[in-house]
């Protein structure tokens, strides 16, 4: 623990305390009482009876009788059912928000937010006044309009349905923001690359872009399924009316006078466990996405390249990010060993392990490529230099497409055969960087 | 979670306790007494008098600024809070030996029963209370008086169902052509439905309600939900609920209307009491008496708009009065003994 640290570096004193072990079993003790603690009560209630005696009672009532099992399939048809809503809308939606220029994005991240911090109580008041069968604004119109019964409605929010559209609208938030974040996080130039070997845009998002955000959609249902099982605003306030208990409002009705808090305890623990549970396993997917997350601070901003990939500018555009977020050494060119080998190390790597042996070579050589001419653009190298050294570049590729591959180049050479890559987006590259080497200071405006 | 004494805990102990204490008890009725000048004389020299209640804020500060406005000199505490919290507040403070409060007044009667229990109170009977109120209305050894009554009649919303189409009975309530628009609170939620539920089991049998659930019957907690949906227009009927608020709502112009079903009205009563320890004993008589005397009555139904024992109370034209009201019959004690059965019973048939 970090806290030890500064004890340990300090000089040793004479008559100083070591303070460290205190501070330590401080932390221990503090969580013993705000996790330990409860969670231990909560244990012990529900093994016992009303008397305080030991008993099994509790979870036989709880499994056993038809008042406690409908409420906890209940919940899980909830909490599944929003789950798959949430990714549907949420993934979609942060696709659009982080990888494309999509009009409006801050507003929609910001409305977003809005319905994350929304408390779902309000929330599921709000669509009382909206949809209730008969008083809802909604029906009210619906009728108006259609001149309908009394009667008729088109939605109701006192229904299975009503409750997980609720939870799911203020749940979303959860898939939506571990998506948008990994995508901003991953560099969007493995979706450029797709497309520069010719990928479509279904294909790209088939093998690159869903497998890159699969670990945080994952995290991201699993959290949205948790929350809905768990939550108790919204069912509060629609669940009764509805006419079932979702397993949190049956909890709630059994701290009603008479309260009964062992079998309330009991009530709980299915909860807690299918909790910790899934949080552990959380644990799991979300760990490739950390790895792969390791962002590079460019990578966000040139993130719009891939949706306009069909414009002229942008290979320009993209050129900038492209070396930072592979991370490979300048050297790689140089080496014979395999690209995959050469851009080994990398977190880009892991990423593209989800890419075809094949396909992942390719990319590799046209990585170094890109960043072995970007490193000269960028160099310290009087201008004239570099403008030199990217001319030689130039011949190198005329030469290599006229069938001269000069040493080293075999490999791209290959990537370049094997997926009929044109000669001109290389150059065109060369281009981009020419830009720089010539007018060192340019506009912002000029990259983007 | 630590764990909190409940309020059986409690009832326990004290009972117990009370038991060992005042095992021989012996109780008559009292003479009735009137306000006399010498009353209002002692309480004057008190100076104040102690109001603990669970009536809502506005009526208990209204009630407090009318009784010191009526007797100059004796400034009146009113404390206000939930049922619960009163019931705990008074037997903490009874533990640690605390006697600031002189009149208590509760919705739960089976507060009353523990503090009687408990040889907590005082007997006293008012005048005005024996000549004008149904001796249902209070306790004739002088322990209890009821304050007001809470009924719980059916209400409809007169836009979705007129009044000579709506239910007169609880009978009528399970024509096919009420399915899906009523809507009754739950007796897991609220005291006052806890009640108006047992009481219509106890006229119409649990037999009624398993006929009344397959009437598609909206559930809502509270019995001040259940006013709210029918003035909404969310549901046409309101099987129970507090019926002083539909009246509110109608009187402010809400298209809503209360029915009496014909087998009788559930009710609650809200008693008072006077503190044997009360250290305010003159003005806790006093405050006591007037708060049952037809002033006091009347501030009840004029800005509470609930129902007053008092006969010579005057109702607002076009309400009826209580004493005109067919009511059930209300059993604090079998609720005690039984609410959670009825808690059962209930959840299984409505499935709720």
């Amino acid at each position: 623990m970090t806290v030890a640290i500064p004890a340990a570096a300090a000089p040793p004193r004479k008559y100083g305390i070591d303070l460290s072990k205190p501070v330590l079993y401080g932390f221990a003790a503090v969580l013993c009482v705000l996790i330990v603690l409860p969670l231990s009560w909560l244990f012990l209630y529900s093994f016992t009876d009303a008397k305080g005696a030991l008993t099994l009672a509790n979870f036989y009532r709880l499994f056993t009788e038809s008042t406690f099992v409908e409420p906890l399939i209940t919940t899980f048809i909830i909490a599944t059912t929003s789950a798959v809503i949430c990714c549907a809308v949420a993934a979609p939606m942060g696709w659009l928000v982080a990888r494309t220029d999509l009009p409006f994005s801050p507003v929609i991240r910001a409305l977003v937010t809005a319905s994350f911090v929304t408390p779902p109580f309000l929330g599921a008041i709000a669509w009382e006044l909206l949809a209730a069968p008969n008083s809802g604004l909604l029906n009210k119109t619906f009728r108006a309009i259609t001149g309908a019964e009394q009667d008729t409605h088109v939605f109701n929010i006192y229904s299975l349905e009503g409750i997980i559209f609720v939870i799911s609208c203020y749940t979303f938030p959860y898939v939506f923001v571990l998506v948008a974040n990994s995508l901003d996080r991953t560099p969007g130039e493995l979706e450029d690359a797709s497309s520069i070997l010719g990928g479509g845009r279904w294909y790209t998002a088939r093998r690159i872009t869903i497998p890159l955000v699969l670990p945080a959609l994952l995290a991201g249902a699993l959290v949205a399924f948790l929350q809905a099982m768990t939550l108790f605003g919204s069912p509060a306030i629609l669940a009764l009316p509805a006419g079932f208990h979702t397993m949190t409002t049956k909890i709630w009705s059994l701290f009603q006078y008479p309260p009964k808090p062992e079998l309330a305890a009991a009530a709980s623990l299915p909860l807690l466990i299918l909790n910790t549970r899934s949080s552990v396993q959380t644990r799991d997917p979300l760990s490739p996405a950390r790895a792969s997350g390791q962002s590079r601070k460019r990578g966000h901003r040139q993130r719009r390249g891939v949706a306009n990939a069909g414009e002229a500018h942008a290979w320009r555009r993209a050129r900038g990010a492209l070396p930072d977020a592979m991370n490979i050494q300048a050297q790689a060119m140089d080496g014979n060993a395999p690209a995959a080998q050469r851009a080994g190390g990398s977190s880009f790597y892991l990423a593209m392990r989800i890419l075809g042996r094949e396909q992942r070579e390719a990319m590799f050589e046209i990585y170094a490529f890109c960043r072995a001419v970007d490193d000269i653009a960028d160099g310290d190298a009087p201008r004239a230099e570099r403008q030199a050294l990217l001319a030689d570049w130039r011949k190198d590729i005329e030469a290599l497409y006229a069938g001269r591959v000069r040493p080293g180049l075999e490999n791209l050479a290959h990537a370049a055969a094997r997926y009929s890559l044109r000669k001109e987006n290389f150059l065109e590259v060369i281009d981009g960087m020419e830009m720089d080497a010539v007018e060192d200071i340019r506009a912002p405006i000029g990259r983007n | 979670m630590t764990k909190k004494p409940s309020k059986r805990d409690v009832l326990k102990g004290a009972a117990a306790l009370s038991f060992a204490t005042f095992a021989v008890r012996v109780s008559a009725a009292p003479a009735a007494e009137a306000i006399t000048p010498a009353l209002i004389e002692a309480a004057k020299k008190e100076g104040k008098v102690v109001f603990y209640t669970a009536m809502d804020l506005q009526f208990a500060e209204r009630l407090g600024r009318s009784f010191e406005a009526r007797y100059p000199g004796i400034s009146a505490r009113v404390e206000r809070s939930g049922a619960e919290r009163v019931f705990q507040r008074i037997g903490q403070e009874y533990a640690s030996n605390i006697r600031s409060v002189d009149v208590v007044n509760t919705s739960d009667q089976a507060h009353v029963t523990l503090w009687k229990r408990n040889g907590w109170l005082a007997q006293y009977l008012p005048e005005e209370v024996v000549k004008f109120y149904d001796k249902k209305f209070y306790d004739a050894e002088g322990f209890e008086l009821v304050t007001r009554v809470l009924v719980s009649p059916f209400g409809i919303n007169t836009d979705l169902v007129k009044m000579e189409d709506a239910p007169k009975s609880f009978a009528d309530l399970l024509d096919p052509k009420w399915n899906g628009k009523m809507v009754k609170a739950h007796p897991a939620y609220s005291g006052t439905i806890m009640n108006s539920t047992y009481q219509t089991a106890q006229a119409m049998g649990w037999g009624y309600f398993e006929k009344l659930a397959k009437q598609n019957v909206m559930q809502v907690q509270s019995a001040t939900d259940t006013p709210k949906r029918i003035a909404l227009g969310e549901r046409a009927i309101m099987i129970d609920g507090a019926g002083y608020l539909v009246i509110r709502d109608k009187e402010a112009g809400k298209p809503v209307d209360v029915i009496y079903p014909a087998e009788g009205t559930p009710l609650a009563t809200s008693p008072s009491v006077l503190m044997k320890a009360a250290p305010n004993p003159n003005a806790g008589k006093l405050f006591h008496s007037w708060m049952h005397s037809r002033e006091g009555q009347q501030i009840l139904i004029d800005f509470a708009r609930q129902y007053s024992p008092h006969s010579q109370a005057v109702e607002k034209p076009g309400v009826r009065k209580l004493s005109d009201i067919k009511l059930m019959t209300e059993d604090p004690e079998a609720i005690e003994k039984e609410g959670d059965e009825v808690k059962r019973r209930y959840s299984e048939i409505f499935k709720v």
